[in-house]
């Protein structure tokens, strides 16, 4: 996401800029515009995804992206799929205000960005809603996880490495293995001093 | 279409997709589990896993650790080697097998997900090449980051020949554990000056040091913890060629607590011995050990005999020691002097393997420190007879132990002895009266003769033991008895090896002291019969412990009598009898017995063993190479489990 090219105009960009050209490249792209400020996501196989822009400084990332001007046009992120994507705006636009980032935001915040943005406590709604977004196979879970890796969006890795965490619950070392599509790399005589240590894991 | 078909079909065929993940996010997944089986079961997935999640400490976990009561695990939990805990200690001793960076990286996962301290580390590594690769069988630095990091609490650290240690992992322990009191390294070969400094620098509490065959480490080391380290308390230096004078001097002479020093193996210059003569008014008493130490001379020997601040002194194998080191103690000062101001405060003077110490070494380091307490020779063959009298004489105040073994040169010949009687008999005092312990073993030459003369200076002896001497007879045991028959405090004798003493001197132990002794050790005593163990059994009424292993004049009657307490002599026979009737003796006391190759002892004493077993407190047996056949034992096994009945 290193890219500066911002990319032609899509017929999907919703927001022109036009006080882009006199901005230092150093500023925020979009402070100061007024009306709603929303950014296109453009996923590895084209499809596109409007995300509010408050929403999408939930990833560190795609902040970043921002403040160095690749806003303007739809921002290409090849390595997540459509149906990623679309998961991960969902999220995005439930976690508003989610105080998990919005702190963050709040200390990074240059001239006053985000003072509307006071962090929440996530409600039950969005619980619900967390619950929800991650009750899929283990394939899925793994595309989430390293969407939320490359995205760096702390509330999408929170949700996706709990249930993570929680999958492996109670799990043989086999089963996690397995799970994880792991290769067991030990040799026998390390895998003896870990049962040796840790006998009642094995159990 | 459902979401985890598109998702599939997209994706393409990649089995292993976690493993592409960074760490972060590996780590990130482990601190949301919540029970220490899910994470030891992680950990025990792949090396990669293992050493992501013993890098976590317990604040990377979102779940508060569960309290040890929540999960009961059994006791294969601990699964050390010897683990020893208290409310204060926890001990890990990693031995060959166990010793790799595998095991230290579960302990830190069990550790960090039970929050369970670990003070005390022990790792002890066998001599093999390392396997190749990246294993993690052998103890790297890495093993010792991830300790250092899972238990910061850490205060007493041991390596013993993890050769693949070097600074680095050094370094992490010094970091990391700011508590460390103690640290020793065996053969840490890859260690060098940093990693020391880094220990001095941040364990300022560092009390006991010890650097043993560290051939990188050298003066910068020793002067960083001279400089830094005002705690240290304890210090041994073995064999490291690269320190030099320079460190010692500097850590002997400005470590104020320093208590206790040992050097082996090393040059040591006299500037080094003069460093401890100098310590200042404050810093505290010290006692010194030298082991085949070379380089100094009887110069630098002399101030540090002067010292007034030195304690104990021990020396052994050191190719400077002679006599000439001694005569100069008092050659040079003046007489009056010597006396008063020089080495006032040794109490402790161990000399072994000295082939330079002779009489006159002794005789002067005896009159310069009259208050020694403590004094052991070991094959100092050339101390005599004569030496031993005048030291004798010189401390008897203070004297509390007088230990030595395989002096050869003790009571050489008749001629020398007879010498030894008529020049410094008169200087011997009638009693040493602290003199508790006296330890004669193996002197080939010791006889009689010289028995009765220590006799005379041995006064509240509590212990005795005189071993493994050919020429001693009944006569001079009896002599040593009659110059303390006083003497009631006797609790242990030990006389082992002495193929020539009888009854007779049993007897005359007993009857001297026989109401406090609660240990004999008879190994060897060819010629005891059963009229010795029928005075024990009736005289000694504290006894406790009894060996007479090789006693071969020994029989069952001579076993039945070791019971008939208060019964006249001659009583074997009856108790036999009485133990046969069923009727109860006098309740023994006794709890260990070895009666190992004592071959006249049969399947008769059976009735009597279990009588001590059920009326008195027998619980250790030893019976090998007894005439007691298989099936008697297992009687005896059976109706007695408590007890343990040793046999081939």
């Amino acid at each position: 996401m290193s890219s500066g090219d911002s990319g032609p105009s899509s017929s999907k960009q919703l927001v022109q800029q036009p006080a882009a050209a006199g901005r230092s490249p150093n500023q925020p792209p979009l402070l100061g515009a007024g009306g709603r400020k929303v950014i296109v996501l453009k996923s590895g196989d084209e499809e596109e995804f409007e995300v509010d822009l408050l929403d999408a400084m939930q990833s560190r990332t795609l902040r970043r992206a921002i403040e160095d001007g690749c806003g303007d046009g739809p921002m290409p992120l090849p390595n997540l799929t459509g149906p990623v994507l679309a998961k991960v705006v969902e999220l995005f636009r439930r976690h508003r205000g989610d105080p998990r980032w919005a702190d963050e935001l709040q200390e990074t915040e240059k001239e006053g960005m985000f003072k509307d943005y006071a962090p929440q406590k996530p409600t039950a709604e969005v619980k619900g809603f967390d619950r929800e977004f991650v009750s899929v196979d283990r394939d899925a879970l793994f595309d989430l996880l390293r969407a939320a890796n490359f995205l760096e969006a702390p509330g999408l890795l929170d949700v996706t490495c709990d249930a993570a965490a929680d999958a492996v619950m109670n799990m043989t070392v086999e089963e996690v293995r397995e799970y994880f599509g792991l290769v067991n790399d030990y040799t026998p005589e390390e895998e003896a001093a870990l049962r040796k240590q840790h006998e009642w894991a094995f159990q | 279409m459902p979401l985890q078909d598109i998702f599939s079909s997209i994706r393409g065929a990649d089995p292993d997709l976690i493993s592409k993940l960074p760490d972060e996010c590996t780590t990130h997944i482990f601190s949301y589990l919540t029970s220490p089986r899910d994470r030891c079961s992680c950990a025990a997935v792949s090396r990669k896993w293992l050493l992501l999640q013993a890098l976590m400490g317990p604040c990377d976990f979102r779940c508060p650790s569960p309290t040890p009561s929540l999960c009961s695990f059994p006791e294969g939990l601990n699964g050390c080697n010897g683990e020893q805990a208290d409310e204060t200690k926890t001990s890990r001793f990693l031995a060959f097998g166990s010793a790799n960076d595998a095991r230290l990286a579960a302990m830190a996962v069990g550790a960090c997900a039970l929050e369970r301290a670990v003070t005390h580390l022990t790792i002890r590594t066998h001599f093999i090449d390392p396997p190749p690769g990246s294993s993690l069988l052998e103890v790297t630095d890495r093993g010792l980051k991830i300790v250092s990091r899972a238990f910061p609490e850490l205060r007493y650290v041991t390596l013993l020949g993890c050769d693949a240690v070097s600074n680095e992992g050094l370094a992490a322990v010094a970091t990391c554990c700011p508590m460390l009191e103690g640290l020793h390294l065996f053969n840490a070969c890859q260690v060098s000056e940093d990693g020391l400094i880094a220990v001095a620098l941040n364990c300022l509490k560092l009390s006991s040091l010890t650097l043993h065959m560290c051939h990188h480490v050298g003066d910068g080391a020793l002067k960083a913890f001279a400089q830094w380290s005002s705690n240290l308390e304890f210090l041994s230096l073995d064999d490291c060629p690269l320190m030099g004078h320079d460190g010692l001097a500097a850590v002997l002479s400005s470590a104020p607590r320093l208590a206790k020093v040992a050097i082996a193996f090393m040059e040591v210059r006299d500037v080094a011995l003069e460093a401890v003569a100098g310590r200042g008014g404050e810093s505290s008493v010290l006692s010194l050990s030298m082991e085949e130490v070379s380089g100094f001379t009887h110069l630098g020997f002399r101030q540090l005999v002067q010292a007034a601040k030195l304690h104990g002194l021990s020396v052994r194998r050191c190719a400077g020691m002679d006599v000439a080191s001694f005569s100069n103690v008092v050659g040079s000062g003046n007489r009056g002097l010597s006396g008063a101001t020089a080495a006032v405060g040794l109490r402790r003077v161990a000399v072994r393997n000295c082939e330079g110490f002779t009489d006159g070494g002794l005789i002067v380091l005896s009159e310069s420190a009259r208050q020694i307490a403590y004094l052991r020779l070991e094959k100092c063959h050339k101390v005599t007879t004569r030496g031993i009298v005048n030291a004798i004489s010189n401390c008897s105040g203070t004297l509390k132990l007088l230990s030595l073994v395989m002096c050869n040169g003790i009571g050489a010949s008749q001629q020398q002895q007879e010498e030894g009687v008529v020049e410094h008999g008169a200087m011997i005092p009638s009693r040493c009266p602290h003199l508790q312990t006296l330890v004669i073993k193996n002197c080939r030459q010791v006889g009689d003769e010289f028995l009765s003369l220590v006799g005379r200076a041995v006064g509240k002896a509590t212990r005795i033991e005189v071993v493994g001497m050919r020429n001693i007879t009944d006569r001079g045991f009896v002599s040593l008895l009659m110059y303390m028959k006083r003497c009631s405090s006797m609790r242990e004798v030990d006389l082992s090896g002495y193929k020539r003493i009888t009854d007779w001197s049993v007897v005359a132990l007993v009857g001297a002291s026989g109401e406090t002794l609660n240990r004999i050790t008879l190994r060897g005593c060819l010629k005891l019969t059963d009229r010795s163990l029928r005075v024990i059994g009736q005289l000694c009424p504290l006894l406790d412990e009894l060996d007479l292993t090789g006693c071969r004049g020994i029989g069952d009657s001579g076993v039945a009598g070791l019971l008939a307490r208060g019964a006249g002599g001659g009583a074997a026979l009856e108790v036999l009898q009485a133990a046969r009737d069923g009727t109860a003796p006098r309740k023994s006391l006794l709890d260990t017995l070895s009666l190992e190759g004592c071959e006249g002892v049969t399947d008769g004493c059976l009735r009597i063993l279990a009588d001590m077993a059920v009326h008195g407190s027998l619980v250790w047996v030893n019976l090998k190479g007894t005439g007691v056949s298989q099936g008697g034992i297992e009687a005896l096994r059976k109706a007695f489990p408590w007890c343990h009945f040793l046999q081939h």
